[in-house]
């Protein structure tokens, strides 16, 4: 017997040929045979419209041409297949319909606490500590048996993805749950904004109220604060009472204190006062524990020739890890078999970004627009002022940012020897210490060659 | 087919049925309105293939016949059609013909036998329920369904019994209304039906004005409500309404009476100067007996009310949509409001003085 879903859409393609277009859209759509039971066919519909039209107006027609594909049909009976009935793709995506009004609370319960935006799913138990966390881990479990005393402020820096704010809310979440701390979770943003609307509407001490209250603060991706001076200033003052008060205070961000620009010193020296500690990217072990982990919680197996692969192919990212983790846990849901080694590759191919690759060419033809100088004087042997600084920027990036040897970069830059390139990478280093102003163009070049990049491979 | 009736009956009929005609199918035959004669009467349908309405009127019959024509043309011809006559609809060429004693018409007719098939009543479930009652409880919950159909349990009036009567409950999961009737002749019945939000407004016009007494069929995918005149049929939604009573609080941390008269106008006022959210603020101070109506707009300007009322329970600073606030008034029974608040991000819960039968709970906006 022919399987169902070809034998239906083998059958209405002949119907469609005998009834009108409006027809057939009409009472043809959503239909289905649900099953064959002793050479009845039960034919899904979506209502009692369809049911009874189909009944008195085409039934002979589809019983016929039914007979035709599958010798054995005996009858056909009609059933109705109501919306809801249907598993919905829907209900993953319970929360679209919320959008336009986003101060609007919701009935269902919030899944993050909105009286101390912890989101409880973060928790020590579920993050796994590898040599690439383990001080920071060490350090968040100092603070934890002595808050506010043992390191205060904890500063942790870090990649994105990586797990900041994961081990940050742990901690909130340790003290709130097992100490019965007040704590309060803010991301920078959210702490610049709310300032700004206080001091709008001159109700600047109901915010300087509101955070004294707290036992514990927790601020998220600080590095948005360079510039914004008022704001610094308040945080300056909040910082100094949670200090006095010995009330623990953690930061993260994605950089040590010392490379965000436009940072008031004061405050910079407060953020270094008490212990920075940094999380780098995960190893080879780390990674594969995270899948089995993130595996184990979704009831789960792969096979470990599968983890292998995703663990050396996927970049350092936890974040883009998990994600690559869960379109395998769907695929497969989905196809409802394991997914083979080749077709996991197909997916992280698909999936993560791509390795960029940027020539000599392009970082120079870069750095020469940038500057306005024209790109055949960077080799030249020119030490005209005005061509020595973009040549030195070239090479400084060339080195620090993809790891291009000393001698392969004089070599291309118009044969020079490669004591030169390590005398322009030092002072470029030298330079950017004393100039944000070099730093934040040397930063602009480098997204130049990210886009330029991402526009090259889109377009191959 | 050959008949008479009269102007009016036709007109009522028409307006009602085009209403759910479909406006601009690909099918030209949901356009139309299918009229049957037979045993002196009048039998007018329309269907969008969702619900399906029939209208009977009387009429004085002397051929038995039917015909489908376009709603469109049909309402606006008798909308345009002056003085309280009798009208006389006769077939010439196979197309309807219309004659009053002064305007002859001919319209262009579909072929009947296309008409879809309206389902007939299916089932052993029914009920019966006066028609206002009906009405009214779908009116006063419906505004509350959720319009997106990503979810189509809350895109809908859910209609349920238990030992308190029949209820109607409608939520787009910000705020929920439920209305009670104290109806208990159901028997070993339990109903629980679940019908499309857009379908129930149509039942609620479908019997507006109407003082019959309804039957209610139902089976697992359609509904049939009969009156002697009217016939109509949905179908209903699968799945389970949400478990919504539990959260309704129990508990109450302040509690305000207001008049309603004074409530509207303050949120009314109020509502000019709200954002473009709606959002308005409720100031409760009891120990200065204070509830104030607050709202603030960068472009308009602020406006703040004070209501004279009870204020009982604690201090409280609350923002809520205005909109949603004004949306249940219609339908809160009595001239006093009685609020109860559970805190700044709880749910609120408004009912009207002395009526149990209603419920408004509305879910409050961050600050």
């Amino acid at each position: 017997m022919l399987d169902n879903k070809k034998l239906w859409e083998d059958a209405i393609a002949q119907i469609e040929l005998t009834i009108s277009k409006a027809n057939f859209i009409t009472w043809f759509k959503n239909t289905y045979i649900a099953k064959q039971d002793d050479n009845i066919i039960y034919v899904s519909v979506p209502n009692a419209f369809v049911r009874d039209w189909l009944l008195n107006k085409y039934h002979k027609t589809i019983l016929h041409t039914l007979r035709e594909l599958s010798e054995n049909v005996r009858g056909i009976e009609y059933i109705i297949q109501r919306e809801g009935d249907k598993e919905r793709l829907a209900q993953i995506s319970t929360q679209i319909d919320r959008p336009n009004l986003p101060n609007q609370l919701g009935i269902n319960e919030l899944y993050v606490n909105k009286e101390d935006n912890l989101n409880p799913k973060y928790v020590f138990g579920s993050f796994i500590v590898g040599s690439f966390n383990e001080l920071a881990h060490a350090a968040a479990q100092a603070v934890i048996k002595k808050p506010g005393v043992a390191y205060n402020p904890l500063y942790i820096y870090g990649g994105t993805g990586l797990g900041k704010t994961h081990l940050i809310q742990a901690i909130g979440n340790h003290l709130k749950n097992v100490l019965n701390k007040k704590v309060f979770y803010i991301t920078s943003e959210r702490y610049v904004t709310e300032l700004v609307d206080s001091m709008r509407t001159n109700t600047i001490h109901l915010i300087k109220e509101k955070y004294k209250k707290y036992d514990l603060l927790i601020m998220d991706d600080i590095q948005f604060f360079s510039g914004k001076e008022k704001n610094q200033e308040e945080l300056f003052h909040l910082f100094n009472y949670f200090h006095e008060n010995n009330k623990q205070i953690i930061f993260s961000s994605d950089k040590p204190p010392r490379q965000i620009t436009k940072l008031e010193d004061r405050l910079r020296s407060r953020f270094e006062g008490g212990m920075i500690v940094d999380v780098s990217r995960p190893d080879y072990e780390s990674k594969v524990a995270i899948l089995r982990l993130k595996l184990k919680q979704n009831s789960f197996s792969l096979p470990n020739d599968v983890l292998d692969h995703i663990a050396n192919s996927v970049s350092d990212n936890i974040r883009e890890l998990e994600g690559v983790m869960n379109s395998i846990i769907i695929q497969s849901q989905l196809k409802n078999k394991e997914l083979t080694i080749n077709e996991v590759r197909v997916l992280i191919k698909n999936n993560s970004k791509q390795k960029k690759t940027v020539s000599i060419k392009d970082v120079v033809k870069t750095v020469s627009d940038f500057y306005n100088v024209e790109e055949k004087t960077i080799y030249e042997k020119t030490r005209r002022k005005e061509v020595v600084k973009p040549r030195q920027i070239a090479m400084y990036i060339l080195r620090n940012d993809f790891d291009t040897s000393y001698p392969y970069i004089g070599q291309k830059m118009g044969g020079r020897d490669h004591t030169t390139v390590i005398h322009a990478c030092e002072k470029i280093k030298e330079d950017i210490k004393k100039s944000d102003i070099l730093g934040q163009e040397i930063e602009q070049i480098k997204n130049l060659l990210l886009t330029s990049q991402a526009v090259l491979n889109s377009g191959e | 087919m050959k008949a008479e009736c009269t102007k009016d009956k036709l007109k009522y009929a028409i307006i009602n049925l085009e209403r759910v005609a479909v406006k601009n199918s690909s099918l030209p035959i949901l356009q139309s309105i299918l009229i049957e004669a037979k045993d002196n009467n009048l039998v007018l349908k329309a269907t969008n293939l969702d619900v399906g309405l029939e209208i009977k009127i009387p009429a004085k019959v002397q051929r038995h016949g039917s015909v489908a024509i376009p709603g469109g043309v049909l309402g606006s011809f008798l909308s345009g059609l002056s003085g309280d006559e009798t009208i006389r609809l006769d077939m010439i060429n196979n197309n309807l013909s219309i004659s009053t004693r002064m305007n002859s018409t001919v319209i262009k007719n579909y072929p009947a036998e296309d008409f879809p098939i309206i389902p007939k009543i299916e089932g052993e479930n029914r009920f019966s329920i006066p028609a206002e009652k009906l009405v009214y409880g779908i009116k006063s919950t419906s505004y509350s369904a959720s319009s997106s159909d990503m979810k189509p349990e809350i895109s809908s009036v859910y209609l349920y019994n238990d030992g308190g009567g029949l209820f109607f409950v409608a939520t787009d999961s910000f705020r929920l209304s439920e209305k009670s009737f104290d109806i208990k002749n159901f028997g070993e019945n339990s109903v629980s039906l679940i019908l499309p939000y857009k379908n129930a407004i149509e039942i609620s016009r479908a019997f507006e004005g109407s003082t019959d007494v309804l039957d209610v069929y139902f089976n697992k995918n359609q509904i049939f409500i009969v009156s002697p005149s009217i016939y109509f049929t949905s179908r209903v939604v699968g799945g389970i309404f949400p478990d919504y009573k539990q959260i309704i609080p129990k508990e109450k941390k302040s509690e305000v009476i207001v008049l309603k008269r004074d409530l509207v106008d303050s949120i009314k006022i109020s509502n000019i100067f709200s954002d473009k959210f709606n959002q308005i603020s409720l100031k409760i101070v009891p120990s200065d007996k204070l509830f104030e109506i607050n709202s603030k707009n960068q472009d308009k300007g602020e406006s703040s009310t004070r209501l004279e009322g009870t204020v009982e329970g604690e201090d409280l600073n609350i923002n809520i949509n205005a909109r949603y606030l004004l949306e249940c008034v219609p339908y809160l029974e009595g001239d006093s409001v009685y609020f109860i608040f559970n805190g700044s991000n709880k749910p609120v819960i408004i009912r009207g003085v002395g009526d149990k039968s209603f419920l408004y709970l509305v879910m409050p906006m961050n600050n």
